[in-house]
């Protein structure tokens, strides 16, 4: 029995993206569904992380970047009237490195929270634990709630971004290879936890390990020189991609 | 950037390629042992079956290795579940044929009731659909794999003919039923041959296309 479409989160529509004369995106169209986990993936330099930093407006600060086409969220130009603020709030980001603010661990929990106007002490300890239980790291770190962030491991550090991330209660997180500076049990636990966290939001990522786009992802996207060369079920392609690009892509025979 | 995986990869395909050929050339010999009544040969083709189930292992390991090692995908991943698949049938139809050559030997010493015509006609179908779904294999051949899937229905026919035939050789002399029965088992281990060659084909098929049976596996 076919199962029925989940709605779409954010479309993608005839996008084009330039740094000055250089043309960084070419023609890209793309549905995010709500509660999919969708993968960025392709050689460096062919544009998934521009992409990536697109659906929350993070290109914005770079000057020479100019954007035709669309992207709504919800059906809403995020480029049009949107407050940015606003679409950050629905729409988190963790970084290729875990870069914890140098403070403690509550305090970078709660500083979301605090920027958007929340001060009551028993609701702060409320949403640092709930955005820490979320990201599968109370347990390890509930005793060590004032020491500061910089002093836990790497692993640790990524997904206490993650609980950050989660402690302004985005609908959609952005993740940015978030793997790729994390031994392989730290790997594992955040690969778990995103498989959770996909019930309750709607997760794009970009990766250059392909093992991850293949255990993690129900949609997978493969850009090349900027553009989307194919995009469909994470299965199909990596059993069956239709285009050779792809298929060499994938199987090592370039990038 | 891949030597080493491809290397390993095609040393599968020269394994498989290897037990296709043994298979290939265990059918010829059995069939011919059944034409000549040569049971020097229908012994041989017992003697032999622990080949296939060495040949089977081999292709099994380096498989494992393979997938453990290098973590296929697309293509690569396909090949691999294929050469899998398709050995267990291979292995099958060695299995068939030893269980014919055992037939023929049970004729060894006693006088023969003529053969029926049918069955060195099932057996000549049997060993063309082998050949051919071997063949579709070795060439990434999709239409000589989908020819092999359409051959099966006359060998199903020829070989409800064989089953009746035989039960008028037993009307005529009761002294035939025990070689009748042969008969009628022989055909029906060919039948089975038949249909691993079918199996070959349609993984020759999801090799090619990633689908199996019409139906998406991943």
């Amino acid at each position: 029995m076919l199962k029925a479409p989940k709605p779409l989160k954010i479309r993608v529509e005839d996008m084009n993206l330039y740094y000055d004369s250089f043309q960084a995106l070419i023609n890209v169209n793309l549905d995010v569904l709500t509660n999919e986990i969708t993968a960025f993936i392709g050689p460096s330099g062919c544009g998934k992380s521009t992409l990536l930093k697109s659906l929350n407006r993070m290109n914005d600060l770079i000057e020479s970047c100019r954007i035709t086409g669309k992207i709504t969220y919800d059906g809403e130009d995020i480029y049009g009237k949107m407050n940015v603020s606003e679409l950050r709030k629905r729409v988190g980001m963790v970084f290729q490195k875990p870069n914890p603010f140098p403070m403690s661990v509550y305090d970078n929990i709660a500083y979301g929270p605090r920027t958007h106007g929340i001060k009551k002490k028993k609701v702060l300890d409320q949403i640092v634990e709930e955005s820490l239980q979320n990201a599968a790291i109370w347990d390890e770190l509930k005793d060590r709630l004032k020491k500061s962030a910089l002093a836990i491991s790497g692993g640790q550090q990524q997904r206490l971004c993650i609980a950050r991330a989660l402690a302004i209660k985005p609908e959609v997180i952005l993740l940015d290879e978030p793997t790729s500076a994390l031994d392989p049990i730290s790997t594992t636990k955040i690969e778990d936890l995103l498989a959770e966290l996909k019930d309750r939001y709607t997760i794009v990522i970009v990766t250059h390990n392909m093992g991850q786009a293949a255990r993690i992802s129900d949609k997978t996207a493969f850009f090349l020189h900027g553009e989307i060369v194919e995009f469909g079920r994470t299965m199909e392609i990596f059993s069956k991609p239709k285009d050779k690009k792809t298929e060499d892509y994938i199987t090592g025979r370039f990038g | 950037m891949r030597n080493k995986f491809d290397r390993e990869l095609q040393k599968l395909h020269d394994d498989v390629v290897q037990m296709s050929t043994f298979i290939e050339t265990t059918i010829d010999k059995t069939m011919s042992a059944f034409k000549t009544n040569d049971y020097a040969l229908a012994r041989e083709v017992c003697e032999n079956d622990d080949i296939a189930d060495e040949l089977e292992l081999k292709v099994e390991r380096r498989s494992l290795r393979i997938l453990l090692s290098q973590q296929p995908v697309a293509r690569d991943l396909r090949t691999i579940s294929t050469a899998l698949k398709m050995i267990s049938d291979m292995e099958r139809i060695c299995d068939q044929a030893k269980n014919i050559a055992g037939i023929i030997l049970r004729f060894e010493g006693h006088e023969l009731i003529k053969k029926p015509d049918s069955i060195l006609l099932l057996s000549e179908k049997c060993v063309h659909m082998v050949n051919k779904s071997v063949e579709a294999f070795l060439n990434n051949d999709l239409e000589l794999a989908r020819a092999v899937m359409t051959m099966d229905d006359e060998v199903d026919t020829i070989y409800h003919n064989i089953h009746d035939n035989v039960s008028v050789l037993v009307t005529q002399n009761p002294n035939n039923v025990m070689q009748a029965v042969d008969f009628v088992m022989m055909a029906k281990f060919l039948e089975r041959i038949a249909d691993h060659a079918v199996n070959i084909a349609e993984w020759v098929e999801f090799n090619i296309t990633g689908e199996h049976k019409n139906k998406v596996l991943l």
